[in-house]
């Protein structure tokens, strides 16, 4: 099993293994995607992570490339999810579940410690962008700004910010992985 | 100190690799989109219709087999339930297709449990469905019906369906929907992007008077009325020439209380749709993108911190747990260490559940250092004053110190300011504790645990 391999194919054909790689390559940011959205929360945070994940596991099988890359998949799952905890009250485990996977239960100081040390790497792995990466993955990825308003703000192309995000997130991908 | 996320890596990879021993490496909707393959393969005469032919589609258009969902067993009591016996859906929202042919439209289905549920497809001679290209039914040129008792659930990432509650909305996008309209199929052939569209769709209740979206051409953004008396609306696009208008797609949520509208059309790159309009008696609103001169309607304050946490309040009712040992071979099954056991829960509901805007669920708690029981929930109809017993659909190990909490959670109650408002607030029912079983020993199982999100039944 490759490292090298894309999200893609350790989705589609990696089995087990490629799952498991996929998980570790991608949670931090589909973490730092929910985390966004909750708030300091690490509790909640990791049960959304969870059921994000073991739903992705479950409905392999529906992931179609030409729709889309992995992590857009697997963000528009951690969306779905989020959606569904904010209505219902409570985040749904139906897919942990029906894996028969245990649930992860850690204590609150460990908790608080996952909190800083996520958001520390996220920060450091941002801190270590060119300037101009930074901005670009800080308005697109994290601010959900569309591209057209990156662009007017920093007086660039559309597709100008394209790049910048595409490299920038390999870039993060790299140095996260580096320092897991 | 194990890191939490390696633990949960070590158990997903675990579980992909249950999964393949166990054979379920082709899930459900695969499964399903097999069969209504093969369903549609013993329907003889196939009329095979290239793309240009789809334009002129709309006359003498034969019916192939209805669409299936052999999957789903659903009842009017559980899950969603099954679509009302009369009236129970309309189509709205009808909309052209950029390259002509049949419409689109959106299908609303009222539900036996309180759900309004939306399917999309395309529209001959009155009802909703699919057509037979572009891979689909074996390519026969057919139109496949769509019954209302078809509701998929959604399929992840992808926006296909979904339900709702009185007083929710519901604003879903698709950016790249297949032609055919089929919705939850497995890897498919690569398509140009002339065959694909870039769809969005909702439902935004009777006080919702219109829609803005961005176009695929980027010429900017137009905007259309919603049906009248639902807000339900369909946009079909085109694929944009250079990318797509949205690159992820999804659904985005939110409730209207009073004149107040909780929720926002996603971020860009989930859905096309910017700006929604409302009307609330002379006071004219908007949400999302809000055009100079126009008002932003009024939001609910915000949730409280324990908006995502379980309810506090306790009434303290006793709840009783018994372990229930299982073979050893279903240990082996779920590879663990024998003995393993079920949990078997029993209380007496002191609220009724009639919609599925409310439903019991039971928390577990554990020491265990192996496995440990998990919560489910009841999504089901329950009378008030029955006897409820369920089991858990996960497997233990260890007896000793296992808290089983019985809560009671009602999603209508977020919507008091709204005539659909009702029921109690959610609470704690009480708290069981298990003790060591006898061997073999377990209660009889009147409620089966419902843990997949059940689908309507064809009447």
């Amino acid at each position: 099993m490759s490292a090298e391999q894309s999200d893609e194919e350790l989705l589609v054909k990696g089995g087990a293994q490629g799952f498991g790689l996929l998980y570790q390559r991608r949670y931090p940011l589909v973490r730092g995607y929910l985390r966004r959205r909750v708030g300091p929360r690490p509790d909640l945070v990791l049960d959304l992570v969870a059921e994000t994940f073991a739903r992705a596991l479950e409905r392999r099988e529906q992931f179609d490339p030409q729709r889309g890359s992995a992590i857009s998949w697997l963000l528009g799952i951690a969306h779905h999810v989020l959606v569904d905890a904010a209505r219902r009250g409570r985040v749904a485990d139906e897919s942990r579940r029906r894996l028969g996977m245990e649930r992860v239960l850690v204590e609150d100081a460990q908790l608080e410690l996952i909190e800083r040390t996520s958001e520390s790497d996220l920060q450091r792995a941002l801190a270590e962008l060119p300037i101009e990466q930074r901005q670009a993955i800080e308005g697109r990825v994290l601010e959900e700004q569309p591209y057209a308003a990156i662009a007017t703000q920093i007086g660039r192309s559309e597709q100008v910010v394209r790049k910048r995000v595409s490299r920038g997130l390999a870039a993060l991908r790299r140095s996260i992985k580096e320092s897991a | 100190m194990t890191d939490p996320y390696s633990f949960l890596g070590e158990s997903l990879t675990a579980a992909a690799r249950r999964r393949r021993h166990n054979g379920d490496g082709a899930p459900r909707s695969v499964r399903a989109w097999l069969a209504r393959r093969l369903n549609a393969a013993v329907i003889a005469v196939a009329l095979v219709l290239g793309g240009g032919a789809i334009a002129v589609a709309a006359t003498g258009l034969l019916n192939g087999s209805p669409v299936k969902d052999p999957a789903g067993t659903p009842t009017p009591t559980s899950g969603s339930g099954v679509p009302v016996a009369a009236g129970g859906s309309q189509l709205a929202a009808i909309t052209a297709d950029p390259e002509g042919g049949l419409p689109w439209a959106i299908q609303l289905v009222h539900t036996t449990r309180g759900e309004l549920c939306v399917q999309i497809g395309r529209v001959h001679d009155g009802q909703i469905g699919q057509l037979g290209i572009d891979g689909a039914f074996h390519d026969d040129g057919r139109f496949h019906p769509l019954s209302p008792d078809v509701l998929p659930e959604y399929g992840g990432g992808y926006a296909d369906i979904s339900c709702v509650l009185p007083g929710e909305t519901l604003m879903g996008s698709q950016p790249t929907q297949d032609r055919n309209a089929e919705w939850m199929v497995g890897p498919r052939k690569a398509k140009p992007a002339r065959d694909l569209r870039a769809i969005s769709f909702g439902v935004l209740g009777p006080h919702a008077v219109s829609v803005s979206y961005r176009t695929s051409t980027g010429a900017g953004t137009r905007t259309v009325p919603v049906s009248r008396g639902t807000g339900a609306y369909m946009i079909v696009q085109p694929i944009g020439p250079v990318v797509p208008p949205i690159v992820l797609g999804g659904f985005s949520g939110g409730f209207i209380s009073g004149d107040e509208v909780s929720g926002e059309p996603g971020p860009e790159r989930f859905d096309m749709v910017r700006t929604v309009t409302f009307r609330f008696g002379a006071l004219v609103c908007s949400i999302g993108s809000i055009p100079p001169g126009a008002k932003r309607c009024p939001t609910p304050p915000p949730p409280p911190q324990s908006a995502f946490g379980p309810p506090t309040r306790s009434l303290h009712l006793p709840v009783r747990v018994k372990a229930v040992a299982q073979s050893q071979a279903k240990c082996r099954a779920a590879f663990l260490l024998i003995p393993c056991y079920r949990a078997e829960v029993e209380f007496k509901a002191p609220y009724a559940i009639t919609s599925a805007g409310s439903e019991y669920e039971v928390e577990a708690g554990s020491t265990c250092k192996n496995a440990r029981p998990s919560g489910w929930s009841l999504n089901e109809d329950v009378a008030r004053g029955q006897t409820v017993r369920t089991v858990s659909s996960g497997l233990f190990n260890c007896t000793s110190i296992d808290e089983f909490q019985v809560r009671y959670m009602n999603a209508s109650r977020r919507f008091a300011g709204s005539s659909t408002g009702h029921g109690h607030e959610s609470v704690i029912i009480g708290a069981g504790f298990i003790g060591k079983p006898a061997r073999g020993e377990s209660l009889p199982l009147v409620h089966p645990v419902h843990v997949v999100r059940a689908r309507p039944r064809r009447h």
